[in-house]
């Protein structure tokens, strides 16, 4: 990782949250530099991973919060 | 009568005018998010249920008592309650993991290797597990940054008010999470085929 990109630059342009100038900073040093732009592919897979990993609660425990809303209503 | 494709600060109104439906519309919404974030707090898939719970009942109970005016935010503010909750469990069992970056941890040895002939949705799966799994090993302040920023949609800068660190600590935290869960996908050889 050179100078012109830090490792917490690229984290924070992977999430959308550089400044116009680090954006383009960092888009500059991803095009001109192949190991930072190996890495941010890489970040960039795992990131995509980790947001399809979720996993559903089941319906029963859906159904047994509406049903404390319901009985709940006018208790408090 | 409150429509299903309305806002989530919508739905709110809707509850707290009466409506249950706008609840169960809220819950469905968001519920893989919350449940999810929580199982990768404590672990623990029965324990996941009851904070899963426990959260709503609170979020029933604040929404009833006027004390939601997140304006937008509505499920950063339920993670912040389930938050919270496991905090509060796993103080109550004074147990809480406190691993902190510089610290070594055996994580790299806990991956089980993948069949490269199955499937395409069989690896898929088996891919989206051993992610999982690889998360759930990140010591606790990196797991914790993973989940807000990637479940609950925040800010390094939120994350960094909710969890009482600098934003260069948490962002420092997503850091060290990413490039260690980026060395064992390289260590175990788990292929990454979507971008």
């Amino acid at each position: 990782m050179n100078e012109s990109c830090t490792l917490n630059e690229l984290v924070l342009y992977l999430h959308n949250e550089t400044s116009l100038l680090q954006t383009v900073e960092v888009q500059n040093a991803i095009d001109t530099d192949e190991e930072i732009a190996e890495v941010f592919d890489d970040l960039k897979k795992i990131t995509g991973y980790i947001t399809e990993i979720s996993i559903r609660p089941a319906g029963a425990l859906r159904e047994s919060i509406i049903n404390y809303a319901r009985l709940s209503r006018g208790t408090k | 009568m409150c429509k299903l494709q309305v806002t989530d600060n919508e739905l709110v109104a809707c509850f707290i005018k009466g409506e249950e439906s706008a609840l169960q519309s809220l819950i469905i919404r968001h519920e893989r998010k919350i449940y999810t974030s929580i199982y990768l707090m404590v672990k623990d898939r029965e324990l996941a249920d009851d904070i899963f719970q426990d959260t709503f009942i609170k979020v029933i109970n604040k929404l009833r008592s006027g004390n939601y005016n997140e304006e937008g935010k509505f499920l950063s503010w339920v993670l912040r309650i389930a938050h919270n909750l496991v905090i509060d469990y796993f103080r109550s069992l004074k147990r809480m993991p406190l691993v902190h970056e510089n610290e070594e941890y055996s994580i790299f040895d806990n991956l089980p290797l993948m069949d490269e002939n199955i499937e395409d949705k069989i690896i898929l799966e088996q891919v989206h597990k051993q992610i999982r799994q690889l998360i759930e090993e990140l010591p606790y302040d990196q797991r914790e940054v993973v989940i807000m920023r990637h479940f609950g949609n925040m800010s390094f800068k939120e994350i960094a008010e909710i969890t009482n660190v600098s934003i260069n600590t948490s962002l420092g935290r997503m850091r060290y999470a990413l490039i260690n869960l980026r060395k064992l996908i390289k260590d175990n050889a788990i292929y990454l085929s979507v971008s």
